[in-house]
């Protein structure tokens, strides 16, 4: 099945481009600020999206025409924030830091309530403690997490993207779901009292 | 103590791209797509209607809008998907200034990647009406091979990316009154009254 997008991308690039970045550009922030890119999510989202232009200029259109344009993207971006994270590590502590409660609050659309607490994400699950979980995930499972679901990538590319069999993939799935239940448990759903 | 369910949690982790602040992700988008050359060209130019903001990409004009700069800016944005880059007035090509202040702009290239299909022919066949002439709407239906097409037409004209540079106001009903313009009726009137059409 071919993404219509990356046949639109192959007949004309520069005109279907924007369609790209408009699509993705709010998959690639989520993804990044979750496996752990911080406040350098929005950067390398930006870098991400001029690699994968100048990547396309390059491609023949058969190559172009066959992408499964999403896991490509997320790919790239893994890649770009693995090349920051070696770079940061060369450098003293700079100004990248972990997201703090107040940003991932506002990532979630929430403001501080005027007494102080945070609103609650509609649905069953406490959306700010559900970050906190998943950044305090184990990185490996955290990563197989992100990409299996806040991707959407199939267990297949998620195997590939970590490096590792199918199977040990989805068991990395599955223990990471685990623990962030258990993560977020004792508060219950809909946050318990706060 | 309960714990939550499994679905609810990939529910909300599939979740998490739809409450990437909007603004965020726009702007950076904006900057990618400028990094990498496709963000048009936007310049603001006197015309016939007063000042109006004109956008331009490699393949022609793109859009043409007497609104507010950011107006101008987010409605170009959910039509074609592309940044502006604001240059000074200064630096316009004299052809396109021209053209926005009322000279014959047929010379000029025009984008209209951003409509498609019928409406595209619409405005194709529209933009062939010489100064100082008007055709019905019913006549443009017959002009695109489309008699019965008449209110499509209407619709089509009210989306023009580009107008003055595809000349919508000449376009009037059958009966010789000027009818609808998406910048309203009195600046139909005005500029059909300078191009010298005798208007009721």
């Amino acid at each position: 099945m071919t993404d219509p997008l990356a046949r639109r991308l192959a007949e004309d690039l520069d005109d279907a481009f924007p369609a790209l970045v408009r699509q993705h550009t709010p998959l690639l922030v989520a993804v990044l600020r979750r496996s752990g890119a911080g406040s350098a999510a929005e950067d390398l989202t930006q870098e991400t999206l001029v690699r994968a232009y100048r990547a396309l200029v390059g491609y023949p259109p058969e190559r172009v025409r066959a992408l499964h344009v999403r896991a490509w993207l997320v790919a790239i971006a893994r890649n770009a924030l693995r090349n920051h994270a070696r770079d940061e590590g060369r450098r003293p502590r700079s100004d990248a830091r972990p997201h703090g409660r107040v940003e991932a609050a506002a990532e979630l659309g929430l403001g501080a309530r005027p007494d102080g607490t945070e609103a609650i994400v509609d649905g069953l699950v406490d959306g700010e403690a559900l970050l906190a979980a998943l950044d305090e995930l184990d990185p490996v499972r955290r990563d197989a997490v992100v990409l299996r679901h806040v991707a959407g990538l199939p267990i297949a590319q998620v195997a590939a993207e970590l490096g590792v069999p199918v199977g040990t993939a989805k068991s990395h799935v599955s223990r990471g779901l685990s623990a962030l239940r258990t993560r977020l448990g004792p508060e219950g759903p809909q946050g318990g009292q706060r | 103590m309960s714990y939550a369910p499994i679905e609810a949690l990939a529910r909300e982790l599939a979740d998490l791209a739809n409450r990437v602040d909007p603004a965020v992700a726009d702007a950076v988008g904006d900057r990618a797509l400028d990094a990498v050359g496709l963000a048009d060209e936007a310049w603001q130019l006197p015309s016939p209607l007063g000042s109006v903001w004109v956008a331009r990409s490699r393949r022609g004009v793109s859009y043409l809008c007497p609104h507010e700069l950011d107006e101008f800016t987010s409605e170009f944005r959910a039509r074609t998907g592309r940044p502006l880059r604001v240059r000074a007035a200064g630096e316009a090509d004299p052809v396109l200034r021209q053209a926005v202040a009322g000279a014959d702009g047929r010379g000029l290239e025009v984008d209209l990647r951003a409509v498609t299909g019928f409406q595209r022919e619409v405005l194709e066949a529209v933009r062939e009406i010489p100064a100082g002439e008007v055709r019905a709407y019913a006549e443009v239906a017959e002009l695109v091979g489309r008699p019965r097409a008449v209110r499509a037409v209407g619709t089509a004209l009210a989306r023009n990316p580009v107008p003055l540079l595809v000349p919508c106001h000449r376009v009037v009903r059958t009966d010789g009154s000027v009818g609808q313009y998406a910048l309203g009726p009195a600046a139909k009137v005005a500029l059909l009254r300078v191009e010298g059409v005798a208007v009721p």
